[in-house]
C-alpha cells in the first residue's frame, strides 16, 4: 500500500476497530491455531509463500539466499501453532483470561480477572531485520488486538507475506491487520497514526522512539524496543581443547546471522582471566568467522560499509604499530574483522560480521567495563564460565541485561521470551478486575 | 630530480636528525605554495613527496612500524603512489607528529563521527606552514581579483576555537585578506551572534562594496531559519561572494546543497555562481575548491552544485581507490579518496578517507561520505553506542 493520506489513516484505522468483533468471536487458542497454519507454511520447502520469502529476502534485507534461509527458519519456527501456543501459557497460564473474565488465582472464587487488548495499536518497525513486523502482528492477533503496521524498508517481504498467508488461511483475522510502508519522515501522515491508534509499539533507534514517543497522546500506551546491544562471557572452560573449536563457532554463527544486525547479535565477547586466554579466543573465533562467511556469505556490501572497514582495519594495525596491545583478523575482502583488545571498556566496531575480544580480570572488572552501557545491555551469551555461570548471570541481570543464554541460542529467542525484560504479550494488555 | 631514495634529502638519516631535512623540505614547500597557480611537473611533485615521505617514516615510529608491518619502507617505495596511507580514523587515537619538538597547535575533529566519541587530534609543528599552504591558494579560489575586502566569517575566531583547523584558516585569510571591516560572527559553545552579523550586512549593503561571507553549511541552515523566522533578507553588493563547508556530519538535519543555495541567494543577494564549496578535513592542511570564481576556463560553469569539480591545490594528489581491495580505481570511476598533502610535512602525508568521488578531466567529483554502512538492527543504532564508550 502506498501514497496514503492523513484521510486514508483514519479511515484504516476505522475499518480495523470494526475487524475487532471478528476476533472476539474467537479464542486465543483458536487465533493461535489460525496463525499457526500460516506460520508452518513458511517452514515448508514446497509452499510457494516461503519460496516467494526467500526470492525477496535478499533482495530486500540484503542478505545471502543462505542467511535468508536460516533468518525464516528461526523467525517462523516461532509462527506455529505449538509455539504460539506455549507462547499463550507462559504469559498467562490461562490464556483464556483472554477470552472473558476467569477466576483470580489465589482471592475469592468471586473475583474475576481479564486481559484486554485494544481497539486498533499501530506498530511501527525500523530497520532490516526481517521477520520482525510479522512477529509483532501475530502479537498483536494473540491479544485480539486489531493492527496496522509500518515494516522497515528490510522487513517489508515477510510482513506482506504474512499477511497475504492469512488473507488465503484465515480472512478473519486478515482483516484486522493493515501492512503500509513509507519511508518514513511524513509527518502528518504519523501524527494521524499516532493519535488514531489505543496503543503503539515501536521498533528502532533511541532517536526514533523519542521523536515517537513525543508525539503520542499520554493516554495512548507506547510499548519501545529501543536500541540494545549483546555481548558474550565467556570463562576458562572455554579452553580446553575440545571445548574452544565449538565456542567458537557458536559464537561466529551468533554473530554472523542477521549479518550482525539483530539486537540480539553480540558484537563483543569478554573472556574471564588471563589475557592470554582471550587471545586464545580470539584466535579460534576469527577461524570460525571465517567459515561462516564460507558457509553463509554475508550480503552485498555498500561502499559504506567498506569504507569503514578499512578505516577499522587500518588504524587498529597502527595502534599496534604504535605499541599498543591489540590484534587483528580478517579475511582478504571487507566479510569478517576480529579484534583483539587490552582489557578494558572497547566500542564495538560498527562494521558488520565483527568482533572485538577482550579479557577482564574478574567480575568487578566486567562491571565496571560494562558499566557506562548498561541501560542498553540486552542479550547475555554464556560459555565455560563452570561455577561462575550463576554469578555472572546475576551481575548482567543487575546491570541491565534480561536474556542469558548459550552463545548458540542468542540469535532466536523463543516466542515467549522476555522481550527487553518484558512479557511480549503482557506488553500489549490491559488488565481488568471484576469482584462481583 | 630522480625520484628514487637515494637522491632524496634525507638519504642515509636517522630518526634523531630530520630537523635538517625538514627545513629544507619547508622551504621547497614554501615556494610551492606562494605559487598556487603554477602547475607540479609530476617527476618533481613524486620526488619531494617521496622525501616527506622518508622523513615521516623517520619521525614518527609508529608510522614507521606500520609500513614495515606492509613492506613499504623508503628502500622500497620508489612511487608516491605506494606510500602507505593512514586510515582518517588513526588520528582520534594516536598523536601522528613526525618532526621533532612540540606542535604549535593540535586541531581537533569535530568528534560527532566514528571512533567511540572521540574527537581525532591533528598536531601541527608549524602554523606559520599551515598559513602558507591555505591563504594564497584560497585567494586563487575566494579573491582571485586580489586586493582586499571585509570578510564576515560565522565559522568562530581562532582566539575562540583554538583547536579548530577551519577557524585558524579562517584567522590566516581575514588577517590576509580582509579589511578592518572583517570579523567573527559565531562562538563555539553559543552558534552565531545574529544581532551582530545581522547588523553586519546592513552595513555591507549600504556601504556597496562587495564581501566576501564565510559559515558551514549547518551554519548557513541556521541562519536561513532564523531569516525565515524574522522575514530577513539582504541584498549584498555585486561582487559579493559566499565560501560555505563542512556538510551535515553528524547532524540529524541535512540540507541538499542546491536547496541550500537557492534559499541563500534568496537571503543574502549572492548568486548561486558566486558560491564556493570548501572540502577540507582536519586531518588535512590543504583544501579543494570549487573553482566556480576564477577567471573563465573557457568551460561553462555548472550553475547546479551537483554537477561542480573541487581542484586540489598543485602539491595535493588525489587517488580513487577501490573501497574494498584499495586498488586504483580508472579515471571516471568512483571510489574512495585517498590523498597525499605535501603540505602535511610534520605529520602525515598520505591519507586514507571515508569520502567517495571520482576523477575526471576538470577534477575531483566529490560524492561526499559513503553512507549506508550503518547496521540497521532491528532495534540497534551503533553509532548512538559508538558515542557512550570511551
Amino acid at each position: 500500500m502506498s501514497h496514503l493520506d492523513p484521510g486514508d489513516v483514519r479511515a484504516l484505522l476505522e475499518d480495523l476497530r470494526e475487524a475487532r468483533g471478528t476476533l472476539m468471536e474467537l479464542t486465543a487458542m483458536e487465533i493461535a491455531a489460525a496463525v499457526g497454519t500460516v506460520g508452518a507454511r513458511f517452514l515448508n520447502p514446497d509452499d510457494p509463500l516461503r519460496k516467494i520469502a526467500l526470492e525477496r529476502i535478499p533482495d530486500e534485507a540484503g542478505f545471502s539466499r543462505a542467511m535468508a534461509e536460516r533468518v525464516l527458519d528461526g523467525m517462523a519456527r516461532d509462527w506455529t501453532e505449538p509455539r504460539l501456543r506455549r507462547l499463550l501459557e507462559t504469559e498467562f497460564r490461562d490464556p483464556s483470561v483472554l477470552d472473558g473474565f476467569r477466576p483470580r488465582p489465589g482471592e475469592a472464587a468471586a473475583a474475576r480477572l481479564r486481559a484486554v487488548g485494544d481497539g486498533v495499536a499501530v506498530h511501527i518497525g525500523s530497520g532490516s531485520v526481517p521477520g520482525v513486523c510479522a512477529t509483532s502482528v501475530v502479537r498483536s492477533l494473540l491479544v485480539k488486538t486489531p493492527v496496522l503496521v509500518k515494516p522497515g524498508d528490510g522487513d517489508r517481504a515477510l510482513t506482506e507475506l504474512f499477511l497475504q498467508g492469512l488473507e488465503h488461511q484465515a480472512p478473519a483475522l486478515a482483516a484486522a491487520v493493515v501492512v503500509a510502508y513509507w519511508p518514513g519522515g511524513e509527518w502528518e501522515l504519523e501524527e494521524a497514526l499516532l493519535t488514531g491508534a489505543d496503543r503503539v509499539v515501536v521498533y528502532g533507534s533511541d532517536e526514533t522512539a523519542r521523536l515517537i514517543r513525543d508525539r503520542v497522546p499520554v493516554h495512548v500506551p507506547l510499548v519501545i524496543y529501543h536500541h540494545r546491544t549483546s555481548i558474550a562471557v565467556l570463562g576458562e572452560g572455554v579452553l580446553a581443547p575440545e571445548a574452544l573449536p565449538v565456542v567458537a563457532r557458536d559464537l561466529a554463527f551468533a554473530a554472523s546471522t542477521f549479518d550482525q544486525r539483530g539486537c540480539v547479535s553480540p558484537h563483543r565477547a569478554w573472556v574471564l582471566g588471563d589475557p592470554v586466554h582471550a587471545e586464545q579466543v580470539a584466535y579460534a573465533v576469527a577461524e570460525a568467522m571465517a567459515r561462516e562467511a564460507q558457509d553463509t556469505p554475508p550480503g552485498p556490501r555498500s561502499e559504506g560499509d567498506h569504507a569503514r572497514v578499512q578505516q577499522v582495519r587500518a588504524s587498529v594495525e597502527m595502534r599496534r604499530a604504535a605499541g599498543e596491545e591489540v590484534r587483528i583478523w580478517g579475511d582478504q575482502g571487507t566479510q569478517w574483522t576480529v579484534v583483539l583488545e587490552a582489557p578494558g571498556p572497547v566500542a564495538p566496531l560498527g562494521v558488520p560480521r565483527s568482533l572485538v575480544v577482550s579479557a577482564a580480570a574478574d567480575l568487578p572488572s566486567l562491571a565496571s567495563t560494562l558499566e557506562r552501557e548498561a541501560p542498553h545491555l540486552q542479550s547475555v551469551g554464556l560459555a565455560g564460565l563452570g561455577a561462575l555461570e550463576e554469578p555472572v548471570a546475576e551481575l548482567m541481570a543487575r546491570m541491565g541485561a534480561t536474556r542469558m543464554v548459550p552463545l548458540q541460542h542468542m540469535p532466536f529467542p523463543p516466542a515467549w521470551w522476555r522481550h527487553d525484560g518484558e512479557g511480549p504479550l503482557r506488553a500489549l494488555v490491559r488488565w481488568a478486575e471484576w469482584a462481583p | 630530480m630522480d625520484s628514487s631514495r637515494t637522491e632524496g634529502a634525507l638519504a642515509g638519516r636517522s630518526s634523531g636528525d630530520v630537523a635538517p631535512g625538514l627545513r629544507e623540505l619547508e622551504s621547497r614547500l614554501g615556494g610551492w605554495f606562494q605559487r598556487p597557480e603554477s602547475r607540479i611537473p609530476e617527476e618533481e611533485f613524486g620526488a619531494v613527496a617521496l622525501q616527506v615521505f622518508e622523513l615521516q617514516f623517520l619521525g614518527n615510529e609508529a608510522y614507521r612500524r606500520y609500513c614495515e608491518s606492509r613492506g613499504r619502507t623508503p628502500a622500497s617505495v620508489s612511487r608516491w603512489e605506494d606510500v602507505p596511507s593512514v586510515p582518517a580514523t588513526a588520528f582520534k587515537y594516536l598523536d601522528l607528529l613526525s618532526a621533532p619538538g612540540r606542535p604549535e597547535a593540535v586541531f581537533l575533529t569535530s568528534g560527532t563521527t566514528r571512533g567511540g566519541g572521540r574527537r581525532g587530534r591533528h598536531p601541527v609543528s608549524s602554523l606559520g606552514l599551515y598559513r602558507d599552504a591555505c591563504v594564497p591558494w584560497f585567494a586563487m579560489n575566494l579573491v582571485p581579483e586580489g586586493g582586499r575586502l571585509p570578510i564576515l566569517s560565522l565559522v568562530p575566531s581562532p582566539r575562540e576555537d583554538p583547536h579548530s583547523s577551519l577557524s585558524a584558516m579562517m584567522g590566516f585569510v581575514c588577517d590576509a585578506l580582509g579589511t578592518v571591516d572583517s570579523g567573527f560572527f559565531a562562538r563555539p559553545e553559543s552558534g552565531i551572534r545574529v544581532q551582530e552579523f545581522r547588523s553586519a550586512l546592513i552595513r555591507a549593503e549600504g556601504e556597496g562594496v562587495p564581501v566576501l561571507v564565510m559559515g558551514t553549511a549547518f551554519a548557513w541552515v541556521q541562519w536561513l531559519e532564523r531569516c525565515g523566522r524574522e522575514g530577513w533578507s539582504f541584498d549584498l553588493p555585486e561582487g559579493s561572494r559566499l565560501m560555505e563547508t563542512g556538510g551535515f556530519k553528524g547532524r540529524k538535519r541535512r540540507v541538499p546543497r542546491s536547496e541550500l543555495y537557492r534559499g541563500l541567494e534568496a537571503a543574502l543577494g549572492i548568486p548561486a555562481e558566486r558560491m564556493v564549496n570548501e572540502y577540507g578535513m582536519t586531518e588535512l592542511l590543504s583544501q579543494l575548491y570549487e573553482p566556480v570564481l576564477r577567471p573563465a576556463s573557457g568551460k561553462p560553469r555548472e550553475a547546479d552544485p551537483g554537477e561542480r569539480v573541487h581542484l586540489p591545490p598543485p602539491w595535493l594528489r588525489v587517488r580513487v581507490l577501490d573501497p574494498e581491495t584499495l586498488a586504483p580505481r580508472k579515471a571516471g570511476e568512483r571510489g574512495l579518496l585517498a590523498f597525499f598533502d605535501a603540505a602535511n610535512l610534520a605529520s602525515v602525508s598520505a591519507i586514507l578517507t571515508e569520502d567517495l568521488g571520482w576523477m575526471d578531466d576538470d577534477g575531483l567529483r566529490l560524492v561526499g561520505r559513503a553512507e549506508g554502512a550503518e547496521p540497521r538492527g532491528c532495534s540497534l543504532a551503533m553509532e548512538e553506542l559508538l558515542e557512550g564508550v570511551p
